[in-house]
């Protein structure tokens, strides 16, 4: 077998493996080691990768943002943050059809300034606005599919641990992500809503619900008390990188200085989920940091069998163009997103492509919005949407079927899909901040 | 036989969780660490020599400190979506699968282990250090000691699994409120 024949062949084995249920970090760091050994028919080799490998990757610097963001992240929704907007958003859109709905995308969206992960957000927004909808008599699949569909905002809107993720594997900066974030996350998050107007309009069946006559006007200083400290939090730390006085570590520590300290001085967390929050973080940044240790082994294996670079020539001799190139990479990402986590698709895809994408003069920034928009799409997709199995977990409910879950959510994949085609298409969508 | 072998275990997974109490005093020491820097340089124009280092040495303390107990309570990601399919219908040819997996797993992680140490040893023995000479460095030896501490009890608990798999399969790897807790 030639090397790129090994470099492919090992490509399907992680995918099979991994369907199979193994450890997605041990399949990709186990068949990356057995093809590097076969490929040059040197164990000591493989062995001095393997070695270099998970020596240098929690040697990065930039990585000390994960454990921050983490941690910043579940302070703020142990501290009823996340709540605390929902409530005032759900005042704010009382009066329209599917304003319940509407309300827990834009709380979402601010929500997602501060949190990293779409797992954090998931939870929050399945305790507090489903219960809430369904008392409205909305649709219960259409509660669960708004909780879905908006969840995947937290890994698009900045701080996002796939942003870090993406800008280590392109050797992007993680501020330049953070900043090309911005943009195309308000405007899905705009899209949403949009899309729930409509639905509201040709589908009200699927909808459902009444008006929150319940819902009392808010004061003032009712609002500013519960968005100040949150809006203060996203100052801190986007107007932190934005203006260049703190790098993203910084950021990111500063940031969990003042979640911590709203938390204390609003005594709304108990040392138990203190401590929650910590092991939480711990076990988070072990998880995607052994993930990305793994990931650079299969990387480095991939650059030995010249794949990328054969793939390109391939892609090269068939005048394949750009439309073509792109529509291959949103359906293999589309086909990973059925069964593996965003940060493993973005660790598989983004080697093979981008020796492919940067001859062509196309911003890597832009690429990588590109990438996490569309591995996002997989978190609402059935078998394995991760999204949706967190909200069917968090709400313990019978009466909601994981079923419902995946078919609510299924407009907002088809927005999210909609969304990711005009940010291919107009890049500077995605540029438009850092330019 | 048998208490010889629950003994281990539990002792191995005293260890796990110890360790990992110790990595979440490192994040939060990550935390207080990265603010200090900051102040003292923001305000009283004093920066903190060697921030850059430290923050490295932590990352890796929390990492490897912290994944023997993300191994010993199974939430490394994985699909399990193909396992819950065959489950029922074949309960046995599962837990092999299982088996053969933390096999794998076990091999895996034993393969890093033995490829550090003698990176390890080599550390030691030359007190090699990085970091800025003259402004601040750290010995490397620790951050090899502490990976191959880790990787080494991590093939442990996954061959325990191997001979003990676990009987639920978890969906969620990444919630607290499914983490699977044998405590």
């Amino acid at each position: 077998m030639s090397p790129l024949e090994i470099g492919l062949a090992s490509v399907a084995a992680i995918v099979f493996l991994i369907y199979l249920g193994v450890y997605i970090p041990i399949a990709l760091g186990a068949v990356s080691f057995v093809s590097i050994w076969i490929m040059r028919d040197n164990f000591t080799l493989a062995m001095n990768l393997l070695k270099i490998a998970v020596g240098d990757s929690a040697m990065e610097y930039t990585f000390a943002t994960i454990p921050l963001f983490t941690f910043m992240g579940l302070i703020v929704s142990k501290a009823g943050l996340g709540s605390d907007v929902y409530e005032v958003m759900s005042s704010g859109f009382r009066k329209i059809t599917g304003g319940i709905g509407m309300a827990t995308v834009g709380a979402n969206a601010v929500f997602a300034a501060v949190t990293g992960s779409s797992i954090a957000s998931a939870s929050v927004f399945s305790k507090v606005s489903v219960p809430q909808m369904i008392k409205y008599d909305y649709n219960p699949r259409f509660a669960v599919g708004v909780v879905a569909g908006s969840s995947v905002l937290g890994m698009i809107i900045p701080p996002s641990a796939m942003l870090i993720i993406y800008s280590f594997v392109a050797e992007q900066s993680v501020g330049d992500m953070f900043l090309a974030g911005i943009v195309p996350g308000i405007l899905l998050a705009a899209a949403f809503i949009g899309a729930i107007w409509v639905m509201g309009r040709v589908t009200p069946g699927f909808v459902g619900g009444r008006e929150a006559s319940e819902y009392e006007p808010m004061g003032w200083s009712e609002i500013a008390s519960k968005t100040l400290p949150i809006v203060g939090l996203i100052f801190v730390v986007l107007g932190g990188i934005y203006t260049g006085w703190l790098t993203p570590v910084e950021a990111g520590a500063a940031g969990a200085l003042v979640a911590l300290l709203i938390a204390i001085i609003r005594r709304s967390m108990s040392p138990r989920d203190f401590w929650e929050a910590l092991l939480e973080t711990g076990h988070i940044t072990a998880f995607l940091l052994f993930l990305i240790t793994a990931a650079s082994i299969y990387s480095r294996m991939l650059g030995l069998a010249g794949v990328p670079n054969q793939l390109g020539d391939m892609l090269a001799g068939n005048n394949a163009s750009f439309f073509q190139i792109m529509l291959i990479y949103v359906i293999l990402m589309l086909f990973l997103g059925t069964l593996l986590d965003t940060a493993s698709i973005i660790l598989i895809v983004v080697p093979l492509f981008l020796p492919l994408i940067e001859p062509m003069g196309l911003s890597l920034v832009w690429f990588g919005i590109v990438t996490v928009v569309g591995a996002e799409i997989g978190l609402l997709t059935p078998p394995l949407g991760i999204s949706c199995f967190v909200i069917k977990a968090t709400l313990d409910d019978d009466r909601i079927s994981l079923k419902d879950v995946f078919l609510g959510a299924l407009p907002f994949a088809v927005v999210m899909l909609l969304a990711l085609i005009l940010l291919i298409r107009f890049p500077a969508i995605s540029l438009a901040i850092l330019n | 036989m048998k208490n010889a072998f629950d003994g281990t275990l539990r002792i191995a997974n005293g260890i796990a969780i110890s360790a990992n109490v110790v990595g979440t005093l490192v994040v939060l020491a990550l935390v207080g660490l990265v603010n200090y820097d900051v102040i003292a340089r923001g305000f009283f124009n004093s920066p903190f020599l060697g921030a850059v280092e430290l923050v490295q040495f932590s990352l890796v303390l929390i990492v490897f400190l912290q994944l023997p107990d993300v191994v010993r309570v199974n939430r490394l990601a994985a699909s399990d979506g193909f396992q819950i399919v065959i489950g029922k219908r074949f309960p046995g040819f599962t837990r092999n699968l299982r088996r053969a997996i933390d096999l794998l797993s076990a091999v895996f992680m034993g393969l890093i282990a033995i490829a550090i140490f003698p990176e390890f040893v080599k550390m030691w023995v030359s007190q090699d250090y990085f970091g800025i000479p003259g402004v601040f460095t750290a010995p490397w030896w620790p951050v090899k000691l502490v990976i191959l501490l880790s990787t080494a009890l991590c093939t442990v608990l996954y061959v325990f699994k191997i001979v003990k798999p676990a009987d639920r399969i978890t969906m969620i790897k990444l919630l607290p409120e499914t983490e699977d807790d044998p405590r």
